[in-house]
Order: structure tokens, then C-alpha cells, then sequence
């Protein structure tokens, strides 16, 4: 139970939720930037928040250039998890 | 002999590429594909969804916004209040003036008041302005439901045109900014109305380029058709080149796009 409510597990819930708000209440820099930066505790997370980017503020004939953007960041993201936990990068 | 368990051995050896991370990539590449579906095939959803958000952090901004201006001096916020006070009564009674002027030229020349039919567009609240939204759009609380047309004009306060809808759903419209970059608007510029082309420089702003002989200069007003000549900005720098035959202008424009709250679409 305690593991369960790690301060870690914590952590990467509220980063993640803020990085599912952001693009509503902030400029989509900012909003990126904490998707990025919720992508370092759990990596799907930029995924939606770039898409939200691109549904709430680009018209629907444009490429949703931020949902790619989110994915590449969030393989970047899980793959340094990856290398992390093999030992590859201490 | 039994082998000693290593962290190291257990995730070397297993695929990176299969198990619960790929279940959970799935699942939220389902979902962000299933928005982008929606967006296509039923935007009128997303801005539903979105709406309550947007109107929670505009009434957040200004209670934020409240809440910080009472930090300020206290008398000095007097004074100001006073000096602001003072510049409104004069400013009404200017445009008292102006109104009566520009009634008594149009008896004379004949035609409709502006003024009279000022409010015979739509309303629309700011849901989203720059930075929020891309920047030199809007998105209004207005949208087919209500009148709103793709191409109509958009205007702040006091008539200035600052835009055109670009899109609407139901209940909502994009609004494309004449500001935008690459955007190209007629205006004229000056008393002597002399004509050039705004260039869209994005937030806002605009430039021109003219001859150095039409010798304008900063401090002129810039206008756009409308019902005659309608300020939209004033020149707040002329470069001049010494190489070049023309200077370029930039104009600032009358209108700040980021505190708008209010704009009007023409039926």
C-alpha cells in the first residue's frame, strides 16, 4: 500500500495530470514543455498532451504536428527509461 | 550452482518492445487517435469539451489579476485612479463632439451614421486569445448557431476591424487576425490618405514599405476601408535605408490583441 502511494507514484500522477490541463490553461510552449517533462516519469503522457494541442487549436486540415512531436518525445523518453534501467546510462 | 539474479541480466535480455510498456503506448496512441477523429468528424465535441476549461482559467486570470492589483501602493494607486478618472470624462466629451461632427457631415453629405448602426453585429466573448491560442487567432463563444458566417469582419472596441472568421462550429468561430504573418491588408496611412499595403508581422503588429518621398511620419495614423476610413494603427518607426529609394514603417496597432475580451462579428 505503501508502495502504492510512493512519493514517486504521486509525482508522476500530478505531472501527468497538469500535462493533460496545460494546453486549456497555457501557452502551447509551456504546456509542451510540462508534457516533456511529465514524459520523464511516465512517457505516453506528452503523447496526449500534444494532441490536445492539436485538436483545441489547429484547424482540422492541418498535419497534427504536435501529436508527432509528442510521440517522438515520448519514445526518446521511454528508451532513456530503457537504457536507465540496464545500466547503459547510470 | 545456482545463478545469482541480476537486475542487469533480467532487463538485457528481455525485449524493450513487448509486454505492459506497448499495452500502455497502445491504449494512448488509441486515445490520441480517437481525438484527432473527433476533431475531424465532430469539432463542435472538442470545443464543447474544451469550453469550461477556458472559461474557468479566464475567470482564474482575473481573479489572479484582482487579487495582485491591490498589492500595489495605495496611494499611489489613488492618484492613477484620479489622473484616469479625469482622462475618461475628457475622452467622452471628446467623442460627444466627434459624434455630433460626424452626424452633422453626414446630414450634409448624406448617407448612414456608422455610429447609428454600430451594434447590429454579434456580440462574441474571447475564449481563447494569443498566447493561449495560436497567435493572430481568436476563439469566440459564438459560431454558426448564432449568425456567425465564414468571411465575415471582426472588430474590437470601437469599431476596429481586427479580423475575419476563418471557421466556425455550432457554437464557436475561429477568427484569423489581420496581423497574422503574411497576411496583406489596403490600408492608407496619414492625413493625406496615401495608400499602401499592411504586411502581417503576427501579435499584432503590421509593416509597410512606401517611397521615401511620401515622407510620412511616426505618430501617423494607418486606416483601413470600412465604412470610410477606419484607424486600425499608428506608425511607431520608420527605417529608412540610405541605399534604398523606400523606408519601411512599422505600425503599431490600436488594438492589443492579448487583453481583448470582446468582439463584434457583422451579420
Amino acid at each position: 500500500m505503501s508502495h502504492f502511494f510512493s512519493p514517486l507514484r504521486i509525482l508522476t500522477i500530478v505531472l501527468s495530470i497538469l500535462a493533460l490541463l496545460a494546453p486549456f490553461f497555457f501557452p502551447w510552449q509551456f504546456a509542451l514543455g510540462v508534457g516533456i517533462l511529465a514524459a520523464a516519469f511516465f512517457p505516453p503522457i506528452v503523447i496526449l498532451t500534444g494532441t490536445f494541442i492539436d485538436v483545441l487549436y489547429f484547424g482540422t486540415k492541418t498535419f497534427p504536428y504536435f501529436t508527432l512531436l509528442g510521440i517522438i518525445f515520448s519514445l526518446i523518453s521511454y528508451f532513456v527509461h530503457q537504457f536507465i534501467k540496464t545500466r547503459i546510462i547510470s | 550452482m545456482k545463478k545469482q539474479y541480476s537486475l542487469r541480466h533480467k532487463y538485457r535480455n528481455g525485449n524493450p518492445l513487448t509486454g505492459t510498456p506497448v499495452v500502455v503506448f497502445g491504449v494512448v496512441l488509441g486515445i490520441a487517435a480517437l481525438f484527432l477523429v473527433l476533431r475531424l468528424v465532430f469539432p463542435a465535441v472538442i470545443i464543447a469539451l474544451a469550453e469550461p476549461f477556458w472559461k474557468g482559467g479566464v475567470t482564474l486570470e482575473a481573479a489572479v489579476g484582482g487579487a495582485t492589483a491591490g498589492m500595489g501602493n495605495a496611494a499611489m494607486l489613488a492618484k492613477e485612479n484620479t489622473q484616469l478618472a479625469q482622462q475618461v470624462a475628457s475622452l467622452q466629451n471628446q467623442n460627444a463632439v466627434l459624434t455630433a461632427r460626424s452626424q452633422d457631415l453626414t446630414k450634409l453629405l448624406g448617407g448612414t451614421n456608422t455610429a447609428e448602426t454600430s451594434m447590429q453585429g454579434i456580440a462574441a466573448g474571447v475564449l481563447a486569445r494569443p498566447p493561449l491560442s495560436p497567435y493572430d487567432t481568436l476563439i469566440v463563444g459564438m459560431g454558426a448557431k448564432d449568425g456567425v458566417v465564414v468571411g465575415a469582419t471582426v472588430t474590437a472596441s470601437g469599431g476596429i476591424p481586427i479580423g475575419t472568421v476563418q471557421s466556425t462550429t455550432a457554437h464557436t468561430a475561429t477568427i484569423t487576425l489581420l496581423s497574422m504573418a503574411g497576411h496583406t491588408t489596403n490600408a492608407w496611412v496619414g492625413e493625406s490618405r496615401i495608400p499602401l499595403t499592411l504586411a502581417g508581422m503576427g501579435a499584432g503588429a503590421f509593416t509597410a514599405t512606401l517611397p521615401k518621398a511620401a515622407a510620412v511620419n511616426v505618430g501617423d495614423n494607418v486606416y483601413v476601408p470600412g465604412p470610410g476610413a477606419i484607424p486600425v494603427g499608428t506608425i511607431s518607426q520608420v527605417e529608412s535605408d540610405p541605399s534604398s529609394p523606400s523606408v519601411t514603417l512599422n505600425i503599431q496597432p490600436l488594438v492589443n490583441i492579448f487583453s481583448t475580451t470582446w468582439v463584434e462579428i457583422s451579420r
